[in-house]
């Protein structure tokens, strides 16, 4: 069996990869298979009265045209000499705007006449799916990014708000101003440490004589002075550290 | 004039909070320091009485105008876990200058950001070169010391409360 049994003379209609030639300088297609009819919409005898640009989108037309101008005259040439697969976007008849990736490989003709003419073949597939795909996930992610620093604002917001009642509580909580004792000086500096649990500090200082019993003749006077803490460690010390509320209920029943 | 001596006041709260944790099933208890502090108004040259009593709570620390340094009371035990909690009473004088200095653990176990506490002895020394400041000035020295040592932050609450006779 001979290769042109096979068909393999007209092999790039086999393919299942759009296969394009084209001549460097004029840009001229010069073949055009069926799946680029596909993935382009022109047929064949369409593209083959086309230069290659009417392929290209308009933003990247100049840079495509100095491209291929360069491989005409040197052989060279960024995405010719890229041998990698390019991911670029393109155009379709109807105006649509595709993704492709595409591979470049620099032709010249078999007999060697002509040599100074440059052709380039481009094998194509059309990624347009895939790219949407990784557009959408891109856009979920950073949509999700978004929502996540936006609760994370919200949430600062929220404790921020909470630390402030907090302190507002306990300063209520906490005797404030100390009363005056004739004859003593006091000195206090209290700093709680959470920024959103009442502290388990408390201090008080109080005229210790009992209700009703104080001798208005009485020279002398009596203050209690107290100090205390909630006792423990780490996360349980805060889980069971009693509220000031709780222990200053116990404290005014006891004395 | 009578007013209630300091183990009385303890014993009672160390009552109250045990009912109360029996009937709430609540693990709540604490430590405290309880001064009872008594004046002749009128005659500060003699000072002030006090009577120190402790629930578990750090001991008071007494500053003599000379600058030797003295812990007052005995320790006892935490109130609200314990039937007896061990309340006991210790005296001492305040004379003209001397200070008392009442504080919470968030002073001595303060940490520098290497591990370390900031600790007793730290403190005594700190104290010994308060002697001669008035008491808003003591506060001020501990607090500002312990923020220092702890460079990051407060990992706990902080009080410091003190009383002195002016001389």
């Amino acid at each position: 069996m001979r290769p042109r049994d096979l068909g393999i003379g007209r092999l790039f209609e086999k393919v299942r990869d759009a296969v394009i030639v084209a001549e460097a300088e004029t840009q001229q297609i010069v073949l055009w298979n069926q799946v680029a009819t596909t993935i382009f919409g022109y047929s064949t005898a369409e593209a083959l009265g086309l230069r290659v640009e009417a392929l290209v989108p308009e933003n990247l037309k100049d840079q495509h045209r100095a491209g291929i101008a360069r491989y005409a005259k040197t052989g060279h040439g960024p995405y010719i000499d890229s041998h990698r697969p390019l991911e670029l976007p393109a155009l379709r008849k109807d105006g649509r705007a595709i993704y492709v990736e595409l591979s470049l490989s620099p032709i010249g003709p078999v007999d060697n006449t002509n040599d100074d003419k440059h052709f380039v073949l481009a094998i194509i597939r059309d990624i347009t799916k895939r790219k949407q795909a990784e557009e959408e996930v891109r856009q979920l992610n950073e949509d999700l990014e978004n929502r996540v620093a936006e609760r994370t604002l919200q949430l600062e917001d929220a404790l921020a708000r909470l630390g402030k009642t907090a302190h507002t509580l306990q300063g209520r909580l906490l005797p404030s101003p100390l009363p005056e004792m004739p004859g003593v000086e006091v000195g206090l500096r209290y700093l709680p440490a959470g920024e959103v649990d009442v502290g388990g500090d408390f201090y008080d200082l109080f005229d210790a004589r009992i209700n009703g019993e104080a001798d208005s003749t009485e020279s002398s006077s009596s203050w209690g002075v107290v100090i205390g803490d909630v006792v423990g460690k780490g996360a349980e010390r805060r889980l069971c550290s009693p509220s000031p509320a709780t222990l200053y209920a116990h404290w005014r029943c006891a004395r | 004039m009578r007013e209630m001596r300091p183990s009385v006041v303890l014993a009672g709260l160390n009552e109250s909070m045990l009912r109360h944790r029996r009937e709430r099933e609540d693990e709540k208890f604490c430590t405290l320091a309880y001064v009872l502090l008594e004046t002749c108004e009128g005659d500060t040259d003699r000072g002030a009485r006090i009577t120190v009593c402790r629930g578990g709570h750090s001991a008071p620390i007494l500053i003599r105008t000379d600058g030797s340094i003295c812990q007052i009371g005995h320790p006892g035990r935490a109130i609200g876990v314990f039937d007896d909690a061990n309340l006991t009473e210790q005296k001492a004088h305040l004379g003209p200058g001397d200070a008392l200095v009442l504080y919470t653990d968030g002073v001595h176990e303060a940490r520098s950001p290497s591990g370390a506490f900031f600790g007793e002895e730290r403190l005594k020394a700190l104290l010994h070169s308060c002697a001669g400041l008035d008491a808003q000035a003591i506060a001020d020295r501990v607090e500002n010391a312990v923020c220092e040592f702890q460079e990051d932050g407060l990992r706990d609450d902080v009080a410091i409360l003190v009383v002195r006779v002016p001389e």
